[in-house]
């Protein structure tokens, strides 16, 4: 489990570096790679939050706290999409007005040339 | 007044306000190419002192040749966005050359240009919003069975939801004034976007009205409600009409700009 956390941040952090993704988007998979470590190395963690929540099971803790990061990152991802989609359509809409007064301009100017 | 005010077909709208209003009509078409002509033909007769916008979106036929070669205003838009994006690129437009008016016409063929004066009438009345309702008049195009059956079902959720009763909330063929015109270019729902609208209209204070009008069937090609989508159709905008009635939506939107 260790080795799998590792080798998860690392390619988290190789793909900042070749600018793949946004630092923005990454933080909450940071955050949650570094939690795995934290329980990897001290599964006693683990247990001691388990007790704490009268959970039998330390892996159920383990599950609850994967789904809860998972259900938050879709969210913030979906948060993400819709803003971005908004943005197209505005810039798609401002795209074709340009393009129209582009080819009036256009018009106008061969009007010009042909008087 | 002079017969040649007449012979140019001057609407009743530009006879009582003495001067005349800059009206534009919005056309939104997706491969429209067999309908739009005749429209754009029936147009230049029936209100040649309108300006008319064609907003391409993104037809794959012919639609973006044909409005060029007849020099119609066109608004091509890259990338396709559904009804509700073309229309509102219609409104920006409208807001941004500073148009008193603008009228929203389908590009299927299936709304009359003659019922666009009485529109733009009713706008003089005092209403902002006003809706050509093919269920007001007798006569013409009324839908199918099912459809009509889903337009009363929308009919009575905007009329539980805003206490008003619109008998047509799936018309696309409307005029608004500048009010309308600002609302819409802040804030027009994507897809479907007809009964929400109207509920948003609602919302932000603008008085509703609607006259009959008569419409056609469509000429060519088929309608972007296919039987598939109908589902997530009532669905979405019935969802959409109760959000848009809870106070405050859509509203600080259109206040900003």
């Amino acid at each position: 489990m260790i080795v799998a956390s590792l080798i998860f941040l690392f390619y988290i952090v190789m793909m900042l570096r070749n600018r793949k993704i946004e630092l923005k988007y990454t933080l909450a998979w940071l955050f949650a790679g570094l939690c795995l470590i934290i329980v990897a190395v001290f599964p006693g963690l683990l247990r001691l939050l388990s007790n704490l929540l009268n959970i039998v099971e330390p892996v159920n803790t383990l599950f609850l706290f994967i789904i809860f990061f998972l259900l938050l990152i879709l969210f913030t991802l979906t948060i993400a999409i819709s803003r971005n989609a908004i943005r197209v359509k505005t810039l798609t809409q401002e795209i074709g007005m340009l393009k129209m007064e582009l080819d009036r301009l256009a018009n106008d100017k061969n009007a010009d040339k042909k008087e | 007044m002079s017969p040649m005010d007449t012979v140019r077909g001057m609407s009743p709208y530009n006879k009582s306000k003495g001067l005349a209003m800059k009206v534009l009509i919005i056309i939104p078409a997706y491969n429209e190419e067999k309908n739009l002509s005749g429209l754009l033909d029936r147009l230049g007769c029936v209100c040649p002192e309108h300006d008319v916008i064609v907003i391409n979106d993104s037809s794959e036929d012919n639609t973006l040749k044909l409005c060029r070669e007849r020099g119609v205003h066109v608004i091509d838009l890259p990338v396709n966005l559904g009804i509700g994006g073309a229309v509102q690129a219609g409104y920006m437009y409208a807001r941004y050359r500073d148009y008193d008016a603008a009228v929203q016409v389908d590009g299927d063929g299936q709304h009359n240009p003659e019922f666009i004066s009485e529109l733009l009438n009713e706008l003089d009345k005092g209403a902002d919003l006003c809706i050509g309702s093919r269920f007001l008049s007798k006569g013409g195009f009324r839908s199918t069975g099912v459809r009509r059956f889903a337009i009363r079902y929308f009919s009575s959720l905007i009329l539980l939801f805003t206490g008003l009763r619109i008998t047509d909330p799936t018309s696309g063929f409307r005029a608004c004034n500048q009010k309308g015109i600002k609302l819409f270019a802040a804030d027009y729902p994507r897809d479907y976007p007809e009964p929400e609208s109207i509920v948003n209209a609602v919302r932000n204070i603008l008085n509703v009205k609607e006259v009959p009008v008569i419409m056609n069937e469509r000429k060519q090609g088929r309608s972007s409600i296919t039987s598939m989508k109908s589902v997530y159709y009532m669905i979405k905008v019935s969802l959409a009409v109760i959000l848009a009635s809870f106070y405050g939506y859509g509203r600080t939107e259109a206040d900003r700009s």
